[in-house]
């Protein structure tokens, strides 16, 4: 049965209340007469263990509007990766709604989720998963093969975005011969292949040394800047927080506001 | 997800697992070869033993005698309303004779055919040597090299146009009684043609209408009560040709119908074959057994690597595979390993039947033996083997490839 990921990873040294209270925006909304890209409303994801039943998201409302880049910080087990597994339709909330671009999610049948999926979400997941048989390049250009792109071109679009993150050169490799933050930049060149408004990133960073953390953080703030994409991150790290453009912080399945913010770091 | 991706994802997949991929499509491959090597081996004896019979016209010829019949008669009106029966291509009748063939001092027994032109082709007799007779009632022989070797006549070509004496013995009817007796009469005739026996047989043809004008002389007179009788000749046994194969069971019915005794060469052929049948049976069994195991084998391997990839089938799925393309690949990567294995055994099976073949007939040679082909691999079986190893392929297939598609991805990527 699911669970809500155990996370190993220390938490880094916690900043003073001053220098938190500094970074945290004050809206919890911005202020934007755009419609929402993600409107998530009400909702609640239960998981049955055994006898006991888990409440691991509670009455959860998040808003995600177009061209923001939204960190959602929590400790572990807080409930954001299924949140975000949600916002993916690879979680079916319990109550409530999910809809993404107008479209609520509960109402695709799985083989229709799957392509609406793939034509408006770049998924970067925390540790790096690769078709092991295949080069860079190969898995790079493997989601445009399950929508039937030709050869020549998913190797030309593989190719383009490789060098956009700076990994031409590595075409030919296999991705495990690489190291921890190549390989966290083939999966971004592969989570932008098929050209999506939203990058959802679950704790991207979590495997790499802080200077490659570093690297891959700012390309998500290049994406965001200048492709305008729309970037949804989660993290435990409060030091990101500084990318974001507004971030949501959730509790114990809860998001929390104002100055209960503090208790989530 | 198109069919060439599958296929190279699987052909990847393969080679990734280098060892295992060969050890499975290996059982695979030695299973089919098993199958293919057996069952040649059955079709090419029965093949060799049905042509060391028969040629394929004899398999639509009836014998037709009188049998133990005294009542019965095979004359010229009997075999015009064989002639009369739907589907008879042909009716060839023969009378045949016991004689001896004299050579010097030397002399040994033979069976004589009286027989008519077309009655060659149907026997499907053709002279080693020489010629068939010159007119239909020639005073000419063709005999068997068997019967030559043993009255001393080795030189079977040099044989042909030289005059052989024969002593006919004609069964004569004693006077003033029903009784017959046998008269030794004896004849010069040509020798025509000579004949190869595969059974060795000391048997010659001779035209009938001369064995008849041969009656016609006043010492043959007895002869000539025999072979006529009352203006119309009684034959020994008359061949009749039907022209499909397909319907001698029916002419057989009518014939049998008119009390006579009707034999034919496909009744041996109908019990050799019985007998290859219950041989391919047994064999085919243990094919099956071989393959059983191979498809286990690769069952086993499906299920590991599908176990192995669980992580990597989250994924697909989450980038844009749907259900199905994951059922394709697993259902594509156990038809490759089955097909693959399969075409390989096929080849190999076929190359072992052709290697001990080659050898044998080496040892033949040596022996001083004949080469035979004791392997055949008709062309219909190899398109049913390989549409068996298909169709086990398949199967093998649908358990993990129903496992794999059914994989919820979110737990897929959870797997460790």
């Amino acid at each position: 049965m699911p669970k809500t990921k155990a996370n190993s990873e220390e938490e880094g040294k916690s900043p003073s209340i001053a220098d938190l209270a500094a970074q945290i925006p004050t809206l919890d909304q911005p202020i934007t007469s755009k419609k929402p890209i993600i409107d998530v409303k009400n909702l609640n994801k239960n998981f049955v263990v055994g006898k006991n039943t888990i409440n691991v998201l509670k009455q959860v409302d998040v808003q995600i509007f177009p061209e923001e880049f939204i960190v959602i910080l929590g400790p572990s087990g807080s409930g954001k990766s299924t949140l975000m597994n949600s916002i993916l339709g690879l979680e079916p909330p319990s109550t409530g709604k999910v809809i993404v671009k107008g479209a609520n999610l509960a109402d695709k049948k799985p083989n229709v989720l799957t392509k609406f999926r793939f034509k408006f979400f770049g998924i970067v997941f925390q540790r790096p998963e690769w078709i092991r048989s295949l080069t860079v390049i190969q898995n790079v250009a493997m989601p445009l093969a399950f929508n039937n792109v030709p050869k020549a071109e998913r190797h030309k679009r593989a190719m383009e975005k490789l060098a956009a993150v700076g990994m031409e050169d590595h075409a030919d490799y296999y991705p495990t011969e690489l190291s921890g933050g190549q390989q966290q930049k083939v999966t971004l060149a592969r989570a932008l292949i098929n050209e999506p408004d939203i990058i959802v990133a679950d704790e991207p960073t979590g495997n790499l040394d802080t200077k490659s953390a570093d690297r891959v953080m700012n390309m998500f703030k290049d994406l965001n800047e200048k492709q305008h994409k729309t970037v949804l991150m989660v993290t435990h790290n409060i030091d990101y927080v500084r990318y974001a453009s507004r971030t949501i912080y959730i509790r114990d399945g809860k998001v929390v506001h104002g100055a209960d913010q503090f208790m989530v770091v | 997800m198109r069919l060439s991706y599958t296929l190279f994802i699987s052909a990847t997949n393969l080679r990734r697992r280098v060892l295992r991929s060969v050890l499975t499509i290996g059982g695979m491959a030695i299973g089919i070869a098993l199958i293919v090597f057996l069952i040649s081996l059955g079709f090419g004896l029965q093949v060799l033993v049905r042509n060391q019979i028969t040629n394929v016209e004899a398999l639509s010829i009836l014998d037709v005698t009188k049998g133990e019949s005294t009542l019965l008669k095979l004359d010229k009106d009997v075999v015009n309303q064989f002639q009369q029966i739907d589907n008879v291509d042909n009716v060839s009748p023969s009378l045949s004779l016991s004689g001896q063939v004299v050579n010097g001092e030397s002399v040994t027994d033979v069976a004589i055919y009286g027989i008519k032109a077309d009655f060659l082709s149907i026997e499907g007799v053709k002279p080693t040597f020489g010629d068939s007779f010159s007119a239909l009632d020639a005073a000419e022989i063709m005999i068997t090299t068997t019967a030559l070797d043993l009255v001393g006549m080795a030189d079977f070509e040099g044989a042909v146009g030289q005059e052989i004496t024969l002593k006919v013995l004609v069964p004569v009817k004693i006077e003033g009684s029903e009784q017959e007796d046998l008269v030794s009469k004896e004849v010069k005739t040509k020798i025509a043609g000579v004949l190869t026996s595969s059974d060795e047989l000391a048997l010659a043809y001779m035209p009938m209408d001369y064995l008849i004008s041969l009656g016609f002389e006043p010492t043959y007179t007895q002869a000539k009560v025999q072979v006529s009788g009352l203006g119309s000749e009684d034959f020994s046994v008359a061949k009749v040709q039907v022209t499909d194969q397909s319907k001698l069971p029916e002419v057989r019915k009518q014939i049998e119908a008119m009390g006579y005794q009707v034999d034919s060469v496909a009744d041996t052929v109908g019990q050799i074959d019985k007998i290859f049948l219950v041989f391919q049976i047994v064999v085919s069994g243990f094919g099956a057994i071989a393959m059983f195991v191979a498809a286990l084998g690769s069952l086993n391997t499906l299920t590991v690597s599908l176990l192995e990839r669980t992580r990597e089938i989250g994924l697909m799925k989450s980038l844009g595979a749907t259900s199905g393309d994951i059922y394709r690949l697993f259902l594509v990567e156990a038809i490759v390993i089955g097909m693959t294995g399969g075409i390989i055994g096929l080849g190999l099976g076929y190359a072992i039947g052709e290697g001990v073949n080659y050898g044998l007939n080496i040892l033949a040679h040596r022996l001083g033996g004949e080469s035979v082909d004791i392997f055949y691999t008709p062309f219909y079986f190899v398109l049913a083997i390989i549409a068996i190893i298909f169709f086990i392929s398949v199967f093998t297939g649908f358990y993990p490839a129903r496992r794999a598609a059914k994989i919820n991805p979110l737990d897929a990527l959870r797997y460790e």
